[in-house]
C-alpha cells in the first residue's frame, strides 16, 4: 500500500497540471444598449401656403387660371405612409360680395388639382390629371380619418405595401415619390358655372362676384 | 526516507495544481460596463445614424500567456434586437448589424480597422487572435499584438477605446429595443 502512495501523488500531479492547462482563462466586459426608434412623419410645404386666383378679364373667366407648382410638398417618413387631400368645408367661404346677383355657395369641387406623383395604382380614389377637389362630405373624411372616397396623393385606404402605402424614406433621397408638385386650376366660364366641377351649382347656377377662400387640407398619416 | 519522499511528492503535486493558475491570467482591469441609450427622434438621425465615441474602455492585463479578444451581440433571437415594445404595426425588427463598432488604440493593433457591423456572439468578430489556436505570437506594437502584457506598461497595445455607431435607415418597425454587447478576453489556447 505504501508503495502505491508515490504513484497516487504522481498521478495527482499530472492531473493537476493537465486540468489547469485545459481550463481556458477568460474575462468579459459588457455594454447594455437600448434603442428607441420613434415613428416620424414630416410633411413640409415648401411654397407659400396661400394660392390666389384673381379673375379680372373675360379671357380668364373663359379659359380659367392654372397655377403650376402652386403647392410643393415634401414627405420624410420612417414608416409606411399615406397622403390624402380634401377641402375642409363643402363650399367656399365668402368674405365679401361684389354683387347681389348669383349664387354665393360655391362648391369646393370648382377647384381642380393635379399631382406630379403617380398614384394610379391606388385602390382608393386618386387624382388622375386635373380633378375636382372633393369637399369635406364628399371626401368621406370624418374626424381626420380617410375613407374609400377620399382622394389619395399617395397610398390608399387599407394597410400593406404599395399601392396601399408608400415606403419610408426622405424627399431628398426619393424625389419621384416623396416630393409632390401640385398644380391648381379653376375655370369659371361665362357665366361662372364652373363646368369642370363634379358638383353642379344650385340655382342660380352662376357664381356671385365676390372674394372667397377655401382651406385645402393635406394629411400625412401612417399606413394604418 | 520514504515518508520524506511522499511529502515531497505531495508538495510538488499541490504546487503543480496552484502554480499554473498563479502564473497565467487574462483580465479586464477597471471595468465600466456602461449602459447606452440611443434615441432616434429625427429623420436626420435615422439617415446619418448616432455615433457614440468611447462607449467602453478595455484595459487588458495578460500575464504569462497569449490572448484573444473578440466581440459579439447577445440577444434572444440571434441576429435580431430584443423587442421591448413596438410603436407601429409596420416594418421589420431591426437586425443587430445596424450597429457598428470600432476598436482604437495608439498603435492600431486591432485586426479589424475602422467601423464594422457587429455579429452574434455565436459567430463573433475577432479583434485580436482567431478561433484557431494557438495563433502566432505578435509583439507590440504590430497589428494583432497578442503577447502577454499590460495596459499599464504598454497602453498603446493593451488599451482599446470602443466607438459605437447605429444607423437604422428606413423600413424598421418603430419601437424600443435592446441588446448586450459582449467583449470577451480569453487565453489563446
Amino acid at each position: 500500500m505504501k508503495q502505491l502512495i508515490p504513484f497516487i501523488f504522481v498521478a495527482a500531479l499530472f492531473l493537476g497540471a493537465s486540468q489547469s492547462a485545459s481550463a481556458q482563462l477568460s474575462d468579459e466586459e459588457y455594454n447594455y444598449v437600448t434603442m428607441d426608434l420613434r415613428g416620424i412623419l414630416n410633411l413640409t410645404m415648401t411654397t407659400n401656403p396661400q394660392v390666389d386666383f384673381s379673375f379680372k378679364t373675360i379671357a380668364e373667366y373663359q379659359q380659367g387660371i392654372t397655377r403650376f407648382n402652386a403647392t410643393q410638398l415634401e414627405v420624410d417618413a420612417t414608416l409606411a405612409w399615406d397622403l390624402f387631400v380634401y377641402a375642409n368645408t363643402d363650399t367656399w367661404t365668402q368674405v365679401e360680395a361684389y354683387s347681389t346677383n348669383g349664387n354665393p355657395a360655391l362648391p369646393a369641387e370648382i377647384l381642380e388639382l393635379r399631382s406630379s406623383v403617380d398614384n394610379s395604382a391606388s385602390p382608393s380614389d386618386f387624382l388622375a390629371g386635373f380633378e375636382s377637389l372633393k369637399g369635406l362630405t364628399n371626401s368621406g373624411v370624418a374626424a381626420g380619418v380617410p375613407a374609400a372616397a377620399t382622394q389619395f396623393l399617395a397610398g390608399g385606404v387599407g394597410t400593406g405595401v404599395a399601392p396601399n402605402s408608400f415606403a419610408p424614406g426622405t424627399a431628398a433621397g426619393n424625389p419621384s415619390t416623396h416630393r409632390f408638385r401640385i398644380d391648381m386650376r379653376m375655370v369659371p366660364d361665362v357665366p361662372a358655372t364652373f363646368p369642370n366641377s363634379t358638383v353642379a351649382m344650385a340655382a342660380p347656377d352662376y357664381a356671385q362676384a365676390g372674394y372667397y377662400y377655401l382651406e385645402v387640407v393635406y394629411s400625412l398619416v401612417e399606413d394604418l | 526516507m520514504k515518508k520524506k519522499l511522499n511529502y515531497l511528492l505531495l508538495l510538488i503535486a499541490v504546487l503543480g495544481c496552484i502554480m499554473p493558475l498563479k502564473a497565467q491570467s487574462v483580465s479586464f482591469a477597471l471595468k465600466t460596463s456602461p449602459a447606452i441609450h440611443l434615441d432616434f427622434n429625427t429623420v436626420q438621425k435615422y439617415v446619418s445614424g448616432i455615433t457614440v465615441m468611447n462607449v467602453c474602455e478595455l484595459n487588458i492585463e495578460a500575464v504569462g500567456t497569449q490572448w484573444d479578444l473578440y466581440v459579439g451581440a447577445t440577444t434572444t433571437v440571434p441576429g435580431q434586437w430584443d423587442v421591448t415594445s413596438v410603436y407601429s404595426a409596420g416594418g421589420s425588427i431591426p437586425p443587430i448589424n445596424i450597429m457598428e463598432l470600432q476598436f482604437r488604440n495608439a498603435s492600431g493593433t486591432a485586426l479589424v480597422p475602422g467601423f464594422f457591423p457587429i455579429q452574434d456572439i455565436l459567430a463573433p468578430t475577432y479583434i485580436i487572435g482567431s478561433p484557431v489556436a494557438p495563433d502566432p505570437a505578435v509583439a507590440c506594437p504590430a497589428v494583432g499584438t497578442n503577447q502577454a502584457g499590460s495596459y499599464l506598461t504598454s497602453p498603446s497595445c493593451y488599451k482599446f477605446n470602443v466607438d459605437m455607431r447605429v444607423t437604422p435607415g428606413f423600413g424598421l418597425q418603430a419601437g424600443a429595443y435592446s441588446l448586450r454587447v459582449d467583449y470577451i478576453l480569453v487565453q489563446d489556447l
